[in-house]
């Protein structure tokens, strides 16, 4: 278990449940709460130690292209993009990109042909900032991760909204593993949170029909949370509280109020 | 510098998984521990349920009945657990204690038409030197909380509604109130099917209003319809939020139907090169 009680422990537990789009705002009050320069270093490591494992971190490359830092695409001290060809670093504390090289990045056929396709399909599938990527694993040629990330920031209309799916498949046995993360938050006198997510778990998947079966997947994933909503909507919001009385009335408060409890009192009276 | 610590650890709050809202309220409070009494006063976390020992009622528990570890219950007037000095503890006045016990009686009756099920509670405290009597003409101040859960069924499908309205009584001549009102609604639902999903946070809105009044008894049912209008309020923004928004925002997200953003792109160039051939 981690140490939950420390201040790096306290700060990590800020992170994961800080929504998309917030790292900026954060790590201004944390800093402003402890009141102390040295806390930018632990929230930089923080930061970046959730955006290697477990919320790839979206960011601009180029004036229309997007990248991602994650733990599998991490070469050395940088990070590379299989598709621009470029490598870049990071820097958690002023939150930007840094040092982006353009030469050093080399793929496979393979990798560089799958690459485009998914880069096909994010295109049809993901309206706003958005990258997907695919990335063979340094060790196990067997292994390839795909990654897409997609951000809707709208910190002026108060919503900031993030998709994540995360594929990982072995070659050698045709296993598809992985887990897709929905997250919108809107704060307007207010904070309001969703939070969902679905692991995957596929056989006879190999390369080349990998793409159709995420698209098939991802749109499954997409029906079901809207279904879900108007399930919510329908039975636990609707039984929780009432629009209106059942008798379609406004209450008539005041000493008047009794009589409810009368006729109330009245009708167990004749059960 | 403390109060912009303060304000520091208010956006936080407003922005961290309201879900986990007492659990980072606690964190703040571990972090800077001299915020801990101004945020924990300020802050809204769902409400909890206590037994009162003297009629086995339950009651609803916050900052504002709060006496150490123990909470005044709104039924008995006495606080659980028992403490020692329960004479030293803050109580209302006595007129204003009637007062309190009528708008209970009220608030249980409106809790059973909207919520049907769930629990009330009432608190009311004194804000002026002179003890409230039956005139009407002294102000008070007071706490309606309202909650109602649904426990979740094998599909996981819970839900949990808070309720807390802070208001301020200010009586002015000629037998008009002003009604200040400060609302919280916390909403938590969540399901399994299919997935986990959690929807959950909580809305604040303030409200202000003037009405007539003949005596005190006749704030409680103006309070009483100024909650009863504002819960309204919020219950059709939290419908807005939850559902009409934030599905919105995940179809902004991403799109079931494909895009053809190709398709266009070939399109736009098509009649970029006609017109220049045009030309």
């Amino acid at each position: 278990m981690t140490d939950t009680t420390s201040l790096q422990g306290i700060i990590r537990s800020m992170i994961e449940d800080a929504p998309p789009g917030s790292a900026a705002p954060l790590q201004k009050d944390i800093k402003t709460i402890l009141n102390n320069d040295d806390s930018r270093k632990v929230i930089a490591e923080d930061l970046k130690q959730y955006h290697l494992n477990k919320n790839y971190k979206l960011v601009k490359l180029t004036d229309k292209d997007f990248g991602i830092i994650s733990k599998y695409n991490k070469s050395g001290l940088k990070y590379y993009d299989p598709l621009l060809k470029l490598k870049f670093d990071y820097d958690f504390d002023q939150l930007k990109v840094i040092d982006i090289e353009e030469n050093g990045v080399e793929e496979n056929a393979e990798i560089n042909a799958l690459n485009e396709k998914i880069c096909d399909y994010a295109l049809q599938h993901f309206p706003s900032f958005y990258k997907g990527m695919a990335i063979q694993d340094g060790e196990n040629a067997n292994i390839v991760y795909i990654i897409i990330v997609d951000e809707n920031l709208n910190d002026a209309n108060f919503y900031n909204g993030r998709w994540q799916s995360f594929y990982k498949l072995d070659k050698g046995n045709g296993e598809l593993t992985g887990e897709i993360t929905v997250k919108v938050h809107y704060y307007e006198d207010g904070n309001v949170a969703l939070n969902t997510g679905k692991h995957i778990h596929e056989t006879n998947i190999n390369v080349d029909n990998i793409v159709e079966t995420i698209s098939n997947l991802e749109d499954e994933f997409e029906k079901a949370l809207l279904k879900n909503f108007v399930a919510l909507n329908e039975h636990q919001f609707k039984n929780l509280r009432r629009q209106l009385p059942i008798n379609r009335s406004k209450v008539q408060w005041g000493k008047s109020i009794r009589t409810y409890k009368l006729g109330q009192d009245a009708a167990e009276g004749r059960k | 510098m403390s109060d912009k610590a303060f304000d520091a650890s208010l956006d936080l709050l407003r922005r961290l998984n309201p879900k986990k809202i007492s659990k980072n309220l606690l964190n703040l409070c571990r972090l800077e521990p001299e915020l801990a009494e101004d945020l924990l006063s300020s802050v809204d976390t769902p409400l909890k349920i206590q037994k009162c020992g003297k009629t086995g009622k339950s009651y609803l528990c916050c900052d504002y009945n709060r006496d150490g570890d123990s909470y005044r219950s709104p039924w008995s007037n006495q606080y659980y657990p028992t403490i020692d000095d329960e004479d030293q503890a803050p109580h209302p006045t006595a007129y204003l204690r009637t007062m309190e016990e009528f708008a209970n009686d009220s608030f249980d009756i409106y809790r059973d038409l909207y919520y049907e099920g769930g629990e009330s509670s009432v608190y009311f405290w004194d804000t002026e030197d002179e003890d409230v009597n039956q005139t009407g003409e002294i102000g008070f101040a007071g706490v309606v909380l309202l909650k109602k859960q649904i426990d979740p069924t094998n599909q996981g499908n819970g839900g949990c509604w808070d309720s807390i309205h802070v208001f301020e009584v200010i009586p002015e001549n000629s037998g008009i109130a002003t009604y200040k009102l400060t609302s919280t609604v916390i909403l938590d639902l969540s399901t399994s099917q299919g997935m986990d999903m959690f929807l959950s946070g909580n809305l604040t809105r303030q409200n202000e209003k003037k009405l007539k009044y003949t005596s005190a008894s006749s704030h409680v049912a103006n309070i009483g319809s100024v909650i009863e209008d504002t819960e309204s309020k919020l219950r059709n923004m939290l419908q807005e939020v939850y559902f009409d928004k934030t599905k919105s925002i995940i179809g902004d997200l991403r799109s079931i139907q494909t895009l053809n953003v190709k398709e266009d792109e070939r399109l736009r160039q098509e009649t970029l090169i006609k017109k220049l051939r045009q030309l």
